[in-house]
């Protein structure tokens, strides 16, 4: 591995900056002044803001959207999820699953619950992980395909696509381009997402059947299965909300919204 | 692998934009220490065919060649796709109804396997398939307006987003200016169509996205964008509506609406339950 560094010492003022050549200038007229002599002030106002510490909040909000906006791995996400539609959306989905609804499910209220609500969490992240890796393996080589269809439309033979690329390119009126790039935009989501539809049932089915075993075999969970006294002794258990219909897991209904994933 | 290291932050302002300069005037120092560029460099290796990947790199680019000839291409051609293509070309929301219908699918599926269940008793399976079409319904309408409340916004994000990227903070309130004023067009063509006959009525103006407005932004400013560099920050644009819908849709259908749910689908499970009690109470005590 080669690793080259660059140096530079400002304070040699050896570039062309203005903060190299000025820096107490620079500062003064750009800098939040927080820590300057007289940041003593933000203490004694007891948390409300200065013009300083205004300034400072403005600046460090302002840098934060602008170290995001330019950021390598936010343009390589915004990239990926216009190319994979589908696999971006399960990824969110993921997130969603397997870290906000076991958060969730853990702050809900009831000690009894503690083992309901352990495999509920369980069971979220393991649909949030089949979900993502189903829908990942599926539809990212059928996003490369249409990547080169859209890329070259001509080799594979889409002559529609072909036609409006063309005008895309190529149309005397600005407004004739821009209906024919949208076109092939709309063109192009319908391509990526409904393979999201023809895979939407198998992929549901699979999540059913699977979670079981990951939760066994994975996580080491297995549900405990209540017995008939139990259940009489908690009608909540007969709740209409109890979704686990093709694994028969008996569970507290309160669980239920948050380990079938809602609707997806 | 090559990294170079700066120790200079302040060359660190102009990272990844697509101007060759920063605001100093300085030429910018390109990085390939970042992890992402490192997968990508990565990524690009295996796609080139190199090294330990390549009978596999090469046996996925002959199953995507196959693909994209006999299966998209056909489907790219195919009338009706076109013509469902050409209506909602227009329409902003085409991705928020594929998500919609991807989960009316995955509904559908689970109110016909509760339907089916043998285990359960019919009041309860019927309650429980009632309680899923509601929360479908319910979650589409909540995904829809919360997506739409937070377009204008998202609008103001994407646009300050393609400034920095671009290296052009006028970018923002030249397309805020361009949006408002044919929004305020189309307003009043939409008033005065209100009073005209269907055959006399004239058509909207067209509102540019933002990445068509970019691609006219960079030829009347004529900065120096490539065609390859317009494409990408094109696509990053559309990556940037898609996220947002991608995170409204999702939180709603698989957070918000679940939780927001769950409380009133247990009371109303449970009214249910003591309703049918009292009804079976009924019924002993006559038969007693």
């Amino acid at each position: 591995m080669k690793i080259n560094s660059l140096q530079r010492d400002m304070a040699l003022k050896q570039s062309n900056f203005p903060v190299s050549k000025d820096p107490q200038s620079y500062k003064q007229k750009t800098g939040a002044g927080v820590c300057g002599k007289n940041r003593g002030i933000n203490t004694d106002n007891s948390g409300n803001l200065t013009n300083e510490s205004e300034v400072a909040a403005i600046n460090f909000r302002g840098n934060l959207g602008s170290k995001i906006g330019k950021s390598d791995w936010f343009n390589w996400v915004l990239e990926k999820t216009a190319k994979h539609n589908v696999a971006a959306s399960a990824f969110v989905g993921l997130i969603l699953a397997g870290v906000l609804r076991p958060m969730a499910i853990m702050s809900l209220p009831g000690k009894k619950d503690k083992d309901d609500k352990i495999y509920a969490s369980g069971q979220a992240v393991a649909s949030g992980v089949i979900g993502f890796a189903f829908s990942t393996l599926i539809t990212t080589p059928l996003d490369d395909a249409i990547d080169k269809v859209k890329k070259n439309p001509g080799k594979f033979a889409a002559t529609k696509l072909a036609k409006l690329k063309e005008i895309g390119k190529t149309a005397d009126s600005e407004l004739k381009r821009n209906i024919a790039k949208r076109t092939a935009e709309s063109l192009e989501t319908c391509l990526k997402n409904i393979p999201d539809w023809i895979i939407a049932v198998p992929r549901s089915i699979l999540t059913i059947a699977l979670i079981p075993p990951i939760l066994k075999y994975v996580f080491g969970m297995e549900k405990k299965k209540k017995t008939p006294e139990k259940t009489v002794e908690q009608p909540k258990m007969e709740n209409m909300n109890n979704l686990n219909t093709a694994n028969n897991i008996s569970m507290n209904p309160s669980m239920e919204a948050f380990t079938k994933g809602g609707l997806k | 692998m090559n990294i170079t290291v700066n120790s200079n932050r302040h060359n660190n302002y102009q990272n990844n934009s697509f101007m060759p300069q920063n605001k100093f005037g300085r030429q910018n120092v390109s990085f390939t220490s970042s992890p992402a560029a490192a997968i990508e460099n990565e990524m690009k290796k295996a796609a080139s065919g190199s090294g330990i990947f390549k009978p596999f790199t090469k046996a996925y680019n002959s199953m995507t060649d196959w693909i994209a000839k006999n299966v998209i291409s056909h489907i790219a051609n195919n009338t009706l796709i076109n013509k469902f293509a050409d209506n909602f070309k227009n329409n902003d929301k085409l991705f928020n109804h594929m998500l919609a219908i991807g989960s009316l699918i995955t509904s559908g599926l689970y109110v016909k396997k509760t339907l089916d269940n043998k285990d359960m008793d019919k009041d309860r399976k019927n309650t429980l398939a009632i309680n899923q079409t509601l929360t479908f319904i319910l979650s589409t309408v909540g995904a829809y307006s919360l997506d739409s409340s937070l377009n204008k916004w998202w609008n103001k994000v994407t646009s300050k987003y393609v400034g920095l990227q671009i290296n052009d903070k006028g970018f923002l309130n030249a397309y805020e200016d361009v949006a408002s004023k044919a929004a305020a067009k189309n307003k009043a063509i939409k008033q005065a169509n209100k009073s005209l006959a269907k055959d006399a009525q004239k058509p909207l103006e067209h509102v540019p996205r933002i990445g068509e407005y970019l691609e006219k932004y960079v030829k009347e400013k004529k900065l120096s964008i490539s065609d390859d560099q317009l494409s990408t920050l094109s696509n990053r644009i559309k990556g940037m509506d898609l996220l947002k819908k991608m995170i409204v849709f999702g939180a709603v259908y698989r957070f918000l609406v679940p939780v927001l749910v769950t409380p009133f689908a247990n009371k109303f499970g449970e009214y249910m339950i003591q309703k049918r009690k009292a009804k079976e109470a009924a019924m002993k005590a006559q038969q007693a």
